[in-house]
């Protein structure tokens, strides 16, 4: 279970996040939905004890991130593409990220087939596809088998084939019980795989709930979205 | 706190060892020490070679710091090359124990590197020269030092990446620090020994044992200074 | 003319680029600080009785003496222009490198290449007009009454400045050169840096065949105008050795230019 309360965090004078609050519970697929900016990737940061919020908690089972005994068996992340060194083989990048959380060799065999991955496992990621350095993210991730997994826009590059697989991979972890928190811009995707919905613009959470109560009157998720996010009638570039 | 760290230790020994750049740096500073060593070797006195064989691997060991700068940057520098150093930090996101596991990892390479440099310049020369081993088992002292001299400035390199984790002025800046600064400073008479590569020559210097515990000494602060500051944005910087 | 654009474009891109100033800070304070060091002890050692140690207080000798050191700016403006095309963004702004949308803005390569061996002669010529005459004024100032003015009708002043911007325009383009071949400027600046240094692989190569003078940094060094007795014996005289350097510097380019043109994006 994840919980984030009143998290603050400011760039010089620019406040990237405004009190953001939400919790993501197990058994469920919470999708973290905003635009490009809006203070995504910087509350999963800080979630994963990469960066520092100046005010606020963020919590994982309780603990704060950097005090989990195992983190890699505990959360899966897959935060930006493969993560990976671009002269590194995928089958290296998983042995380094394997042997730092304790978890057997076996794995990344058995991470890499199901992902897809096995026939590139010894090609250098400087030569990967974007869909391809997904997976590498994703298989990383899997690897320590964990009850949790955080994703920055993982469908970001996939093919149709690739989406429909992740789709599965996470519903079906999110139904054995596992705790799921993912970000994306992407209103189709999200209304197909999320159970739960956080709305966040400019720093801050303005909606959650579930798909259809965030919905609610709109005719769909990409009218509510605009409306919540204070811009009903926004087009391409245009608006401010 | 310390949980992981034989785990993250095991880690940064696979992430140096499956890294091109690595590799290739360590197999350019043999193949360069036996090349070097072999031409030393046989370059007459008159003209300003080694009279010995011990002189010829300590003229060595001033290019050799090239690739000792080198593989020092490689742990750091990698991580910050692309996003690596998220996929670290999430793995292991005790941050002290990630600085001591690479600094331990570099220290080992480093010597290890420079041990095996040393070692092929010695048997280039000694080929070169026709000479046996007993010539410089008498040397002993001073090649050692030159070995521990060569990993004391991978450790500096490491040091000085961890403040300022860019591959590139990391390296224009090691190369100058080591290369360019010294001869200038020479003229300036006693304040060129505080020069960590300066330092580092008087360890495989033949002579009185005194003067290369200063020599360490000098070194040892400099890696501690820098190291401490550049541990200390390490540990507090967002990744 | 489409030349003239790509010299724009190149010229634009050096100009924004934080390294190529770094370049030319690093020459015109590095030559300014040894000079002042070096007029300092000469003065100082002048007045105390002991000449000798530091040669003559003239203001050229004391001026120039820097001048090899100031390479390195000129190698790492040479070999930038070239490496930053190749840097990789973070994945999370795409990932992506400079050198896909160099190549459509100037698709005509060889344009490219060009432009930017302009771009660097004139970028470390400048440098040499703001460190030559900055290095004379400190050694002025520093040597004081002590120096020792030039015999009059001497050009030494102006050669030797002439000689030195040579010699680093040459060695720049000839990192340019290399970079464009190793698509990475990290072979160049090591082994050119190190090798304009006490460190040199090519002065070690003189002492075991007289064929290294032919080498680019050993036939240029003479571009510098030190004293014939104060330098290593041997080598090429200063315009031939010049024109061997400049030589180098054409074929590193060439070739530099042959493998850009030929590979992938």
């Amino acid at each position: 279970m994840i919980v984030i309360d009143s998290l603050v965090k400011r760039h010089g004078a620019r406040t990237v996040l405004d009190r953001v609050s939400f919790e993501a519970r197990p058994g469920h697929v919470t999708a973290f939905l905003g635009a490009n900016g809006a203070g995504k990737s910087s509350t999963l940061r800080i979630l994963l004890g990469l960066d520092r919020a100046h005010a606020g908690t963020a919590l994982i089972d309780g603990q704060p991130y950097r005090t989990l005994r195992h983190p890699s068996r505990t959360v899966g992340a897959m935060l930006d593409g493969s993560g990976a060194h671009r002269s590194r083989t995928a089958r290296n990048h998983l042995a380094w990220v394997a042997a730092a959380g304790g978890i057997p060799r076996r794995r990344i065999g058995e991470v890499l087939e199901q992902v897809g991955l096995t026939d590139a496992a010894r090609r250098r990621v400087s030569g990967f596809s974007l869909g391809m350095a997904q997976r590498l993210g994703l298989a990383a991730a899997l690897l320590g088998e964990p009850d949790t997994l955080v994703l920055d826009e993982p469908v970001n590059g996939l093919d149709p084939d690739g989406i429909r697989w992740i789709r599965t991979v996470l519903r079906s972890h999110a139904d054995a019980g596992g705790t799921v928190l993912l970000s994306s811009h992407l209103m189709g995707e999200v209304e197909g795989l999320a159970d739960r919905l956080v709305v966040i613009a400019q720093g801050k959470v303005v909606a959650t709930g579930t798909v259809d109560e965030i919905t609610g009157a709109h005719a769909n998720l990409e009218d509510a979205f605009f409306a919540l996010t204070g811009r009903p009638d926004a087009t391409v570039g245009g608006g401010r | 706190m310390w949980y992981g760290f034989r785990h993250a230790l095991v880690a940064e020994c696979s992430k140096l060892w499956t890294l091109p750049a690595a590799r290739l740096t360590v197999v350019a500073a043999v193949l360069v020490a036996g090349l070097l060593g072999a031409a030393l070797a046989s370059l007459p006195v008159a003209d300003g070679g080694p009279a010995t064989a011990g002189d010829a691997v300590r003229q060595t060991v001033p290019y050799l710091q090239a690739a000792a700068i080198l593989l020092g940057l490689l742990p750091i520098a990698q991580e910050y090359s692309g996003r690596q150093i998220s996929t670290t930090l999430v793995t292991q996101p005790q941050r002290g124990v990630v600085v001591v596991a690479k600094t331990v990892v570099i220290a080992a390479a480093g010597l290890l590197a420079a041990a095996l440099s040393v070692m092929t310049t010695s048997v280039a020369v000694l080929l070169a020269r026709g000479e046996g081993a007993e010539v410089l088992v008498e040397e002993s002292r001073s090649l050692v030092g030159a070995v521990v001299g060569l990993a004391l400035i991978t450790l500096l390199s490491h040091a000085l990446v961890l403040l300022l984790p860019r591959f590139v002025p990391g390296l224009v800046i090691m190369v100058c620090l080591v290369f360019l600064i010294p001869p200038v400073v020479a003229g300036l008479g006693d304040l060129s020994r505080w020069l960590p590569s300066v330092a580092v020559a008087e360890l495989s210097a033949s002579g009185v044992a005194a003067d290369t515990l200063t020599a360490a000494g000098i070194v040892f602060g400099w890696i501690a200074v820098v190291g401490a500051i550049g541990g200390w944005r390490f540990l507090r910087a967002d990744a | 003319m489409r030349l003239l654009r790509a010299l724009a474009v190149e010229f634009g891109k050096a100009a924004t680029l934080p390294a190529v100033w770094i370049g030319v800070a690093v020459t015109v304070l590095g030559t300014a600080a040894v000079t002042l060091l070096n007029a300092v002890q000469t003065a100082r050692a002048v007045r105390a009785g002991t000449p000798e140690r530091y040669g003559t207080p003239s203001i050229s000798e004391t001026a120039y003496a820097a001048a090899p050191l100031g390479t390195v700016g000129a190698v790492v403006i040479g070999v930038v222009v070239v490496s930053s095309e190749y840097a990789a963004n973070s994945p999370d702004a795409g990932g992506g490198r400079q050198i896909a949308t160099s190549c459509l803005a100037v698709p005509m390569r060889l344009h490219a290449v060009v432009a930017k061996a302009v771009v660097v002669l004139v970028f470390v010529l400048g440098t040499a007009l703001l460190a030559f005459p900055a290095c004379l004024g400190i050694s002025r100032l520093a040597l004081g009454d002590v120096a020792v003015l030039e015999p009059p009708g001497s050009s030494a002043l102006f050669t030797r400045a002439l000689g030195s911007a040579v010699y680093w325009t040459l060695m720049g383009l000839l990192a340019t050169g290399i970079s464009l071949v190793c698509r990475s400027g990290v072979v160049p600046l090591i082994v050119l840096i190190v090798n304009s240094s006490v460190v040199s692989v090519s002065l070690l190569l003189t002492n075991l065949t007289p064929l290294a003078h032919w080498l680019p940094d050993m036939a240029g060094r003479n571009l510098f105008g030190f004293d014939a007795d104060s330098v290593v014996p041997g080598g090429l005289d200063v315009v031939p050795g010049g024109v061997v350097m400049a030589a180098w510097s054409v074929v590193a380019l060439v070739a530099g230019a042959i493998a850009f043109l030929r590979r992938d994006a």
